[in-house]
């Protein structure tokens, strides 16, 4: 009977999961009349083929705003690597009262809002010329992650044993090599699973991405914010692009999958 | 002669005489962050000193004015304790059913990849997306959002999800559950891979039930787990904006309003930039406290670094 009651709220949290991304799909395909239908009586695939080609009335092809994503998304997430792997692995490893201290401040900054510091982030970058530019993006996504790679980083590097090191070093191998062969190597997935959470940020990112993209840089979020104007809401563009847009990351999640589940194990539970 | 004594005296000078090419591994990582995150906290206590609407030079200066009509505005108490109110039900709510969720498919169920991506499926989705949808959803017209239609269809009240001052931060709730339970759920299924098996087997030769059994051993195993899906969380709810935003515009009559949409509001819709800094620093107050209420919190529990 427990059992049956347990069962029966599944079933129910996985249709509340789910109603959602069956009304995605319905309504976009829905023709202009039955937005909202359960059942949509006229269907229409020329949404999809706006979305994948164009059309006449200028609404452009996803394309090029996915591959902006995709190169926003790869730049940062390159970068949060160089930068947090090393950090990390000097903060698990050598610790002391500041290292300590370094540490907990950049979780104290990763608290901050976004949102709060966008207007001096503009005005620095504007007078550096690098609104709408890739570099621009990457420099406010770069330091928004890096305390995030730190943090899981951290905690990989942490579940790793000393010896290992230890060995190396009474070996005669000295602290880069050390750490260049043999402890990033053993770390890969670890390395992996942050690669995806800090990619899948960028991706999706809407504040920075909307204020900074005017022209040249626009990003998926954007683009398929901008089936919303002031007069209409095109919701089955808007719709169409967002499913498209997200089978990138079901693919990269599903690759990922076995990655992402140990990666959190090993990594952010330690804090 | 050479003894394991010396040797493990060499190793534990190495680990800690490297302080140069310890500060080496830091240092990227310290400038990225002081120039973009130290930087534009200074600046912005800077602009929220002033009386500024973003063009040109920032020279009306007005001292802390900004930050006595912060606190004298009602909207933005309102904002405050909407904001309190998102992370206490996230805390409170979300978490446990995240947790529950991941009980029960964690282990050993069959097709346990499947539930994983389909719960975790909404994180994957843009927020203005998941924004857009919702709205949908919420049409109170039963005609155009399904929610209502369910509801019609059972014979229960309909409801203005959204255009009811009393329901629509609750509304608000449920789509970002629906978006962030999955991510929890994954961290605690993950957690609960990593209790070892044999600690539970002895305690079921000693007789412990069930209850017993996740009362006094699964989740004090689990509480590293817990805290770390707390801290994501409550940073999360601090920054909601985007599904606001898109969703309410903060209303209906500030009802939904949190901090951030209050700072958008006045940073990019009026162009109070001066006011907005002066609100994104107070922001910065919030969360430094929380920062540092969680730092304390765990340290007591745990020994930190």
């Amino acid at each position: 009977m427990k059992r049956i009651f347990l069962w029966i709220s599944i079933a129910l949290i996985l249709l509340w999961t789910l109603l959602p991304f069956y009304s995605l799909i319905v309504t976009s395909i829905a023709a202009s009349g039955s937005i909202g239908e359960f059942f949509p009586k006229n269907v229409t695939f020329e949404y999809y083929r706006a979305i994948l080609f164009g059309d006449e009335s200028g609404s452009k092809s996803i394309w090029s705003y996915m591959l902006n994503s995709v190169i926003i998304g790869s730049i940062s997430t390159v970068v949060v690597l160089l930068v947090s792997v090393p950090a990390a692995y000097g903060f698990s490893r050598w610790r002391s009262r500041t290292s300590t201290n370094i540490y907990l401040s950049y979780f104290v900054l990763r608290m901050l809002p976004p949102i709060a510091l966008v207007v001096p982030r503009l005005v620095i970058l504007g007078r550096l010329g690098l609104i709408d530019t890739f570099l621009g993006l990457a420099l406010i996504y770069i330091p928004t992650q890096i305390p995030l790679g730190i943090w899981l980083m951290k905690g990989f590097f942490d579940g790793t044993p000393k010896e290992l090191e230890e060995n190396a070093w009474v070996e005669g191998a000295g602290v880069f090599k050390t750490f260049w062969k043999i402890i990033l190597p053993i770390n890969g997935s670890g390395i992996a699973v942050t690669a995806v959470f800090v990619f899948i940020y960028c991706y999706i990112e809407f504040l920075y991405a909307s204020l900074m993209g005017r022209s040249s840089v626009i990003t998926l979020p954007t683009y398929i914010a901008g089936f919303s104007t002031p007069w209409e809401i095109r919701f089955q563009l808007m719709l169409a692009a967002a499913l498209i847009s997200i089978l990138p990351m079901i693919i990269l999640f599903g690759f990922a999958q076995r990655y992402i589940v140990r990666g959190i194990t090993g990594g952010a539970l330690k804090y | 002669m050479v003894t394991i004594e010396t040797l493990k005296k060499r190793k534990s000078r190495r680990f800690s005489s490297d302080r140069i090419k310890v500060f080496l591994f830091l240092i990227p990582a310290a400038v990225l962050l002081l120039v973009f995150l130290v930087i534009p906290i200074f600046q912005c206590l800077y602009y929220s000193l002033f009386n500024w609407n973003g063009m040109g030079p920032a020279e009306d200066f007005i001292g802390i004015l900004n930050y006595k009509k912060i606190i004298n505005d009602s909207v933005f108490i309102k904002a405050v304790l909407n904001t309190f109110a998102i992370v206490g039900l996230s805390l409170f709510v979300q978490l446990p059913l995240a947790l529950f969720l991941a009980i029960m498919i964690g282990r050993g169920i069959k097709g346990r990849a499947f539930y994983r991506t389909v719960f975790f499926l909404p994180y994957v989705l843009s927020e203005t997306i998941t924004a857009v949808m919702w709205r949908i959803l919420y049409n109170p017209d039963p005609k155009r959002g399904f929610i209502n239609a369910v509801f019609q269809a059972f014979g229960w009240k309909m409801q203005d999800w959204l255009g009811n001052m009393n329901l629509v931060l609750f509304s608000i709730f449920i789509v970002l559950t629906w978006k962030y339970i999955g991510f929890h759920m994954l961290l605690y299924i993950t957690g609960l891979q990593n209790i070892p098996r044999d600690v539970e087997e002895a305690a079921l030769i000693d007789g412990v039930n069930k209850r017993q059994m996740l009362t006094y051993i699964t989740l004090p195993l689990l509480s590293g787990t817990i805290r770390t899906s707390a801290y994501l969380s409550v940073l999360g709810s601090l920054q909601v904006y985007a599904i606001v935003w898109i969703m309410t515009k903060g209303g209906p009559v500030n009802a939904s309003e949190v901090l951030s949409t209050y700072m958008y509001r006045f940073s990019f819709v009026r162009f109070q930039l001066g006011y907005g800094a002066a609100v994104a620093i107070v922001m910065l107050i919030i969360s430094l406290i929380f920062s540092i209420t969680y730092m304390s919190l765990t340290r007591r529990t745990e020994h930190v670094a």
